[in-house]
């Protein structure tokens, strides 16, 4: 076996979050073991993933251990489709996950020309409320995005067939978050007895474009949307940052001081339930951001449902060609996979795994992080 | 830090980057640390020549590839040509 590796194992590697994901990936495109263009990323995930970290510019982007430094685990994807890398994507998502509708969505990612960071030209709630929706002629080097959403229960699987096409036009890659199986939203039990969660509901409210608008129309109200957006979030972290240093709200002066009434609010409720070290407010600030006009989904399975899953998920594979890198994420750590869950969920999914690929060599890459 | 899916944790844990190499070992004269790469991003080209025995070899590279994708490159060409 070369140095490179052999091109006849199908390398498969478990990462603890998310977007460690894309060290593997990246490094195996640099090294010419996978090509640079023409893969369809087949993501099973109880969310989808696809949003853009606000301050990448296209030059960081195109740097990789910038790049690395800067995803997070909401946001790998898609800095992918500005390299040209993944264009086409499908998300297979579980029957709870509701952030974007099943469908198939094509819209552009590419560098705003006024900022040099990198937006997208999708309408969709998903991508207004995180303020990211640029019109088309804002952007320079826009990359078309194919995206297909397909929920897994036994029906819907024929569309991912026809998106995909004849095997022999493009090179698969598989990608796993073990939360895809079983998932809360770490959020909601956040302060509980202060019921921060109720609260930044309403303290983050954001006004999705009706459904009935379409083409100019649809436009129009989603960039209006999303700089509306853009404004709440803005002020309200200036507030949340502020918090988090003077541990007070007095002798703020900011963009932020139209919230000052509802935050005092909030502000007094926390510290009644709660010692002022126990409070970190830009975790208040990180909860309140997911709230839209879909909630994080938050399903828990049993064993049954679990296993049920899995075997969706062995025929949907069976049914596809065998992919040139498998990449799986736990997610237990941040708790969006249950802890109590993550092993056994793993370890089927592993089993799985080598049932369908004889060659496989699983990876666990999580192990060398937890020792360093 | 993001908004949608932030980590729940105050500080997330990043991955510990393997260091930007850019000296390797010559595999003719075996000298360590004499062969470096430079990589012209723009020409798509990666070169690397021993500072010793003057050893170079060339190889194609992407916006992702780095310094020891060149390098292994070469060694693995180097044990093709000796089959």
């Amino acid at each position: 076996m070369g140095r490179r590796g052999s091109p006849l194992a199908l390398a498969a590697h478990i990462e603890e979050d998310h977007h460690d994901v894309l060290w593997p990936l990246l490094s195996a495109i640099g090294a010419k073991r996978l090509p640079f263009t023409g893969h369809i990323l087949v993501h099973l995930d109880s969310h989808p993933d696809l949003l853009l970290p606000r301050s990448l510019t296209a030059e960081a982007c195109r740097d990789k251990r910038q790049l690395l430094q800067q995803v997070s685990i909401e946001n790998w994807i898609l800095p992918c489709a500005f390299l040209g890398v993944i264009n086409r994507i499908v998300w297979v998502r579980p029957p709870w996950s509701d952030q974007i509708p099943s469908g198939r969505y094509q819209f552009h990612v590419g560098r705003e020309q006024a900022t040099g960071n990198l937006r997208l030209t999708a309408l969709e709630s998903y991508f207004l409320s995180e303020a990211l929706t640029v019109p088309l002629a804002d952007l320079t080097e826009p990359q078309l995005v194919d995206l297909l959403v397909v929920e897994l229960n036994g029906r819907e699987e024929h569309r991912i067939m026809d998106f995909v096409g004849p095997p022999d036009e493009y090179s698969l890659l598989l990608d796993v978050d073990l939360d895809f199986f079983s998932t809360t939203n770490p959020f909601l039990g956040l302060y509980e007895r202060a019921q921060l969660y109720p609260r930044l509901r309403q303290l983050y409210h954001f006004d999705s474009v009706p459904s009935l608008a379409t083409g100019y129309e649809r436009l129009r109200l989603g960039l209006e949307s999303s700089q509306r957006r853009d404004r709440l979030l803005d002020r309200l972290e200036d507030v949340f940052k502020h918090l988090q240093v003077h541990r007070s709200l007095s002798g703020y002066i900011g963009p932020g001081e139209v919230y000052l009434d509802v935050v005092s609010e909030l502000f007094q409720s926390l510290t009644d339930h709660y010692s002022d070290e126990d409070i970190d407010w830009d975790l208040v600030h990180c909860a309140g951001c997911t709230c839209d006009d879909s909630e994080l989904p938050h399903h828990i399975s049993t064993d049954l449902e679990i296993d049920g899953l899995l075997e969706h998920v062995e025929n949907l594979l069976g049914r596809l060609p065998r992919p040139n890198m498998v990449t799986v994420a736990r997610s237990s750590r941040d708790e969006f996979c249950p802890p109590h869950q993550v092993e056994s969920i793993q370890s089927k999914l592993v089993s799985l795994l080598e049932r369908l690929y004889a060659d496989i060599d699983v990876r666990f890459d999580y192990k060398d992080d937890e020792s360093t | 830090m993001g908004r949608r899916k932030s980590k729940r944790t105050a500080g997330p844990k990043r991955k510990n980057l393997e260091a930007l190499d850019v000296l390797f070992n010559c595999p003719f004269c075996n000298h360590e640390r004499s062969c470096e790469v430079k990589m012209e991003k723009t020409k798509n080209t990666g070169r690397i020549q021993c500072n010793i025995c003057l050893e170079d070899f060339q190889a194609t590279i992407n916006v992702l590839s780095e310094p020891i994708d060149v390098y292994n490159e070469w060694i693995d060409a180097c044990e093709a040509a000796n089959q």
